[in-house]
């Protein structure tokens, strides 16, 4: 019986050993996707130079970061627009509360969420990457979760997790140059220093110099996606309760600041064996669900886009797809409020 | 409810055997076990080889095929083979079971029932009567949770690794890509060590689920890696399939033909009492893994291979070659192990073309791609030689994997290290009796303890091995909760 007793000890003791080493270590400059906040630090930059004018918010994940073009939108109907397209892995909380903070009085808020927003709580697939975020840089998020979330939420964790954590505590404290950038994407005047001074080319796709001052990504002409889309268009976009209740409290929030919200579907490839009258089908619960809080710009059927218009993902369209798919914008926000 | 209705079934049977045993009604008992044999069979064919037969007969025809939507029922094969053999033997009047409730318990016990291992109802039905079994031991427990654990991080940890390396490979040629000598070595070979460690994982987890309650279970991995011949692996590879095949299958047939008259013919003695009743045992058995051409193929390479260790046995004993030196050993290891390997790409491919190609591509017929440094050394006619196609473009030129190359061998190192060199659970448990003893004195021989290198490894009851277990029991948790799903490569059969 002994042995079984230490088995549960060993068991027990690890698990509180592990927790408490999370809990005491955060935060911490781990491994993350310190380019995201870069570009949140940037994108809220540009929402404040625009404070205080009547403006369009595209916001999103990467689908509208990619996807979308505010020149085009700005230009043609005659008011400033600003892609806040961020990235889809962020926690709908996150993309709500940041977007919240951007607009003001009077705009217009375009909110294209990826598929897998209208259902995290089915759609796991991000969870590791968005507790490392939240310790690493994304803090807000950590402290709104509930002690019980917290604690849930490393279940998505490596075991060797706290070791990454106290040797990333052991770099900063020497120093080491592996932080040295980690450090400087925590550091908004940094990072806003870097893009007011970006180099001839950009290093990477995934680069802040890569965003232009309305914040669309620009040198994505290449058509390299060749994998299977993740979502089809006949197949229905599920809504799920908890969800749901969040986007109607944010819309109701943004109904009391007199800012206009439009939902918009994000793009589709136009598969060959895809069944047309079950993309309609398909659409009807989504738009029925979402229009009783806010007017759907589009339908599914209407962003069929062809595999040539992707860039290195079934969520990002390239130059082309996104000239497409903000043609079509334009026009719906045009016959929703006639603005130009 | 099908299991359920399957136990009930053979439990009638088996009672109206058991009477017509009694009363030596040799007709009825007869015609009572085909029924139940074609019931059974019929069963087990219909859930899992309709779709295989009639996309195949579909095939010859040039027609398309759109196959049946037939769920295939979890354990299948398990319960079928169990309950099968328990009838047979019924028959014979080998054995008996009046209590419903143990017969249930036999065919339901749950840790053997999805991917084994075989159990016989000699080796269960007395454990379920003892009533001591009944009550909670606490070194049972110890043990049995202990390998649990240690199975399920080996399934975690190790067996799923190599799936990763494995799957891009197959999964490459399968949609016609083309795949380099190296490439397709490594992507063999992963998936060899990604089976082995999965299926002895499956059987570690199944041996200490049951000690939780006091039942043991057949032993059903042996270290098969370390085969000196193609007999020894299957002595030592899924062990109670081979025990099955023998008593059920190979046995029988053997018999019937043994009993007919060859005259003087060597070659006839050979053909009709080894050689075809080691192919159809061993088609057979190649078929009861899947309903496909290449379980088939396995199944039919394997039972060549018998024949010809078969062969060259009574070869070595016709010229008096008894000794075995140590470089033959080794060797013999080797030769098994790659011999083993070429089989399991017939077991691994989902189509005989794709194991055809990687096959082809192995033997360097599919192009053999070097580093660039080696432009130079390679003398020219090596490259210019007929039916080989050798470039520079490094060792793995597809860019399959997603670790790296380091990382890739590193990890086949370890793998073949643990595999060849590392004694396994049974010897590291020697201390303690944690499967059924009939197959265990004959299979463990010599190879009981796990020798002095490694006797600091061998399990006690300490607090050491106790912690050692419940950290490997955390890490194992949090581990199953970020890791995609996946499941037992056994599950299947």
């Amino acid at each position: 019986m002994r042995y079984i007793l230490y088995f549960f000890i060993g068991f027990v003791a690890t698990a509180l050993i592990y927790i408490s080493q999370v809990f005491l270590l955060f935060p911490t400059p781990v491994s993350a996707e310190y380019w995201v906040r870069e570009m949140l630090v940037m994108k809220r930059n540009i929402g404040r130079e625009f404070a205080g004018h009547k403006k369009i918010v595209l916001a999103g994940g990467s689908s509208v970061l990619f996807g979308l073009d505010s020149n085009e939108v700005g230009q043609a109907l005659g008011l400033p627009a600003i892609n806040f397209g961020l990235m889809a892995g962020l926690p709908l909380d996150t993309v709500l509360r940041e977007t919240a903070a951007v607009v003001g009085d009077g705009d217009i808020l375009v909110l294209a969420l990826e598929q897998d927003y209208y259902c995290r709580e089915a759609n796991r697939g991000y969870d590791e990457w968005q507790i490392r975020n939240a310790i690493a840089w994304d803090y807000q998020y950590w402290q709104e979760m509930t002690s019980f979330e917290r604690l849930a939420s490393l279940r998505f964790m490596s075991p060797l997790f706290p070791l990454e954590m106290i040797k990333a505590r052991i770099d900063l404290w020497m120093g080491s140059p592996i932080v040295q950038p980690r450090l400087a994407a925590l550091d908004d005047a940094q990072v806003l220093s870097k893009y007011a001074n970006p180099p001839a080319t950009a290093d990477n796709l995934y680069s802040i110099y890569n965003i232009d001052r309305l914040g669309n990504i620009r040198n994505s002409d290449e058509a390299s996606y060749n994998g299977q889309p993740y979502s089809r268009a006949d197949v229905e976009i599920q809504i799920c309760d908890g969800t749901f209740l969040k986007i109607k409290k944010f819309v109701e929030g943004m109904r009391s600041k007199r800012i206009s919200v439009f939902f918009m579907n994000p793009p589709f490839m136009a598969l060959p064996d895809l069944n047309p009258a079950k993309i309609d089908e398909s659409d009807e619960a989504f738009i029925k669900k979402l229009s009783s809080l806010a007017p759907v710009l589009d339908r599914k059927s209407e962003i069929l886009v062809p595999r040539d218009n992707f860039l290195n993902s079934d969520m990002h369209l390239n130059s082309k797809g996104r000239a497409f798919r903000t043609k079509l914008l334009i026009e719906r926000l045009n016959k929703a409020i006639p603005l130009s | 409810m099908l299991l359920l209705a399957s136990a009930i079934f053979n439990y009638c049977v088996a009672q109206w055997l058991e009477r017509a045993v009694a009363n030596q009604q040799d007709q009825r008992k007869k015609y009572l076990l085909i029924l139940a044999v074609f019931a059974n069979l019929g069963l087990l064919g219909y859930f899992k080889y309709t779709n295989f037969f009639l996309g195949s007969f579909y095939q010859l025809q040039g027609l398309n095929f759109s196959p049946l939507a037939i769920v295939l029922p979890l354990g299948i094969s398990f319960f079928t083979f169990t309950q099968l053999a328990f009838l047979v033997d019924t028959s014979q009047g080998i054995t008996t079971e009046r209590s419903f409730s143990r017969y249930l318990l036999f065919v339901t016990f749950f840790p053997h029932l999805i991917a084994g291992p075989l159990i016989h109802h000699k080796q269960m039905m007395p454990q379920f009567a003892d009533a001591g079994n009944y009550r909670i031991s606490p070194i049972n427990i110890s043990i049995g949770l202990t390998i649990f654990v240690f199975g399920l991080a080996k399934k975690i940890f190790i067996a799923d690794n190599f799936g990763e390396i494995a799957d891009p490979v197959f999964s490459a040629v399968q949609s016609g890509e083309n795949v380099q000598f190296f490439e397709a070595w490594v992507g063999i070979l992963a998936y060899t060590l990604q089976l082995y460690f999965d299926f002895s994982a499956y059987s570690e987890m199944a041996i200490g689920l049951s000690l939780l309650f006091n039942i043991r279970m057949p032993l059903n991995f042996n270290s098969p890696c370390k085969s000196q011949s193609i007999i020894d692996f299957w002595q030592r590879w899924h062990m109670t399939l081979t025990k099955y095949i023998g008593d059920y299958i190979y046995n029988p047939i053997a018999m019937y033909f043994m009993r007919r008259e060859f005259g003087r013919s060597k070659f006839k003695v050979i053909i009709y009492t080894l050689v075809l009743p080691t192919l159809i045992t061993f088609v057979l058995a190649g078929l009861w893994h899947g309903a496909n051409w290449t379980y088939l193929m396995f199944g039919t390479t394997h039972g060549v291979y018998l024949v010809i260790n078969h062969l060259w046995r009574q070869y070595k004993k016709h010229k008096g070659w008894v000794h075995e030196s140590i470089f033959y050993q080794r060797a013999a290891c080797l030769l098994t192990y790659v011999s083993v390997v070429f089989a399991f790409v017939f077991f691994r491919s989902n189509s005989m073309a794709t194991a055809l190609e990687i096959q082809k591509t192995m033997i360097g017929l599919g192009g053999i791609s070097l580093p660039s440094t080696f432009a130079d050394f390679v003398p020219a006619f090596v490259s210019q030689s007929p039916g080989v196609s050798v470039s520079f473009n490094g060792i793995f030129p597809g860019g399959l994997f997603k670790i790296s190359h380091l990382d890739i061998f590193l990890l086949l190192i370890f793998g073949h290290i643990v595999v060849w060199a590392m004694p396994n659970i049974h010897q590291l448990l020697c201390r303690y009796s944690i499967v059924t003893q009939d197959m265990t004195a004959k299979a463990m021989k010599n190879r009981a303890t796990p020798g002095r290198l490694f006797s600091y490894l061998v399990w006690k009851p300490t607090a050491i091995w106790a912690f050692s277990a419940g950290i490997l029991l955390f890490a194992v948790v949090l581990s199953l909760a970020t890791l995609k799903p996946s499941v037992f490569l056994y599950y299947q059969f």
